[in-house]
């Protein structure tokens, strides 16, 4: 199967704006994407059977080596994973989760991510022009996520680590949305100039 | 922009929302003894009411729940949310 990045078309050089230290946006095409949709319980057997610690108020993350998985709202959790983790994901997650009235979806293919890192102030402010989250580092510090928008593009996104004065935030979105967030991203972040890794 | 509290999400904006219109009486256990006179009023009929009311809200691009709203519709300041089936916390009257 032919798998081609949401992303292939957009020409770099169009996007670039010079910087000394630009905000760069990278495309993770693959990642392994599951959406996990059950009651607490049925969650919570997810996460331990994964070697997960409980992420259970919504916004948290977990982290289990490479995995994460994302509390995105009460009965609604993401799991993220290497590329190609995400057949075998699936089918161990299906009847553990299928027993408890609960359900899981591979979205892997369905969506594309999106990585910005940057110097933590023109990160957060290239996100804040078109996301309306609570930006502070207060309240989206490094290990936590949402779901919210991007202009009007819906999107899941997680503060992943924060090192040395620079911030690496994750954005899923929809594949069909992605080129247009792209752009919109680089339109946002080229006052601090901006740099997309092909 | 209001600023909704969402049960599990905290204040976002409202742009992340969608509204449901004011919270209904529920729905009739058998519809089919109902005229249409009655009908009509259960599916259409709201109070309209100038003062604290109650709202569905939709948290649409967050975390997908349903759940209800207290909004002052004379000035438009949120009062409270909850679950739905959660007991309301206590709500100004009209005019208070
Ligand atoms: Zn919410």
């Amino acid at each position: 199967m032919a798998r081609i990045a949401a992303l292939a078309r957009l020409d770099p050089a169009a996007l670039a704006a010079p910087g000394a230290d630009p905000v760069r946006l990278a495309e993770h095409s693959f990642r392994a994407r599951l959406l996990l949709r059950g009651r607490d319980e049925a969650l919570a057997a997810a996460l331990e059977a994964l070697g997960f610690g409980p992420a259970r108020e919504v916004g948290a993350v977990a982290r289990s080596g490479e995995r994460r998985a994302l509390r995105l709202g009460p009965d609604r959790l993401v799991l993220l994973d290497r590329p190609g983790e995400e057949t075998a994901l699936e089918a161990r997650l299906a009847p553990l989760l299928g027993e408890r009235g609960g359900a899981v979806v591979d979205l892997t293919e369905a969506m594309t991510t999106l990585a910005i890192d940057g110097p933590e102030p023109a990160v957060r402010a290239t996100l804040a022009e078109g996301c309306p989250l609570d930006l502070h580092a207060r309240a989206f510090p490094p290990g936590r996520c949402a779901a919210s928008l991007y202009g009007k593009v819906p999107v899941w996104l997680e503060a992943v680590e924060a090192r040395a004065g620079r911030l690496v935030v994750e954005l899923h979105v929809d594949r069909s949305y992605a080129t247009h967030l792209a752009r919109h991203l680089a339109l946002a972040g080229r006052e601090f100039g901006f740099h997309f890794q092909s | 922009m209001l600023e909704i509290p969402c049960p599990w999400c905290g204040p976002r904006a409202e742009v992340e929302f969608a509204c449901g219109g004011e919270s209904g009486p529920p729905r009739p256990a058998d519809p089919g003894s109902l005229d249409d006179a009655a009908w009509t009023a259960w599916l259409w009929n709201r109070t309209n009411r100038k003062g604290p009311h109650v709202e569905t809200w939709w948290h649409q691009a967050g975390c997908g729940r349903w759940f209800l709203l207290a909004r002052d519709t004379s000035d438009d300041r949120v009062l409270a949310s909850w679950p739905i089936g959660a007991t309301p916390p206590p709500l100004p009257e009209e005019g208070a």
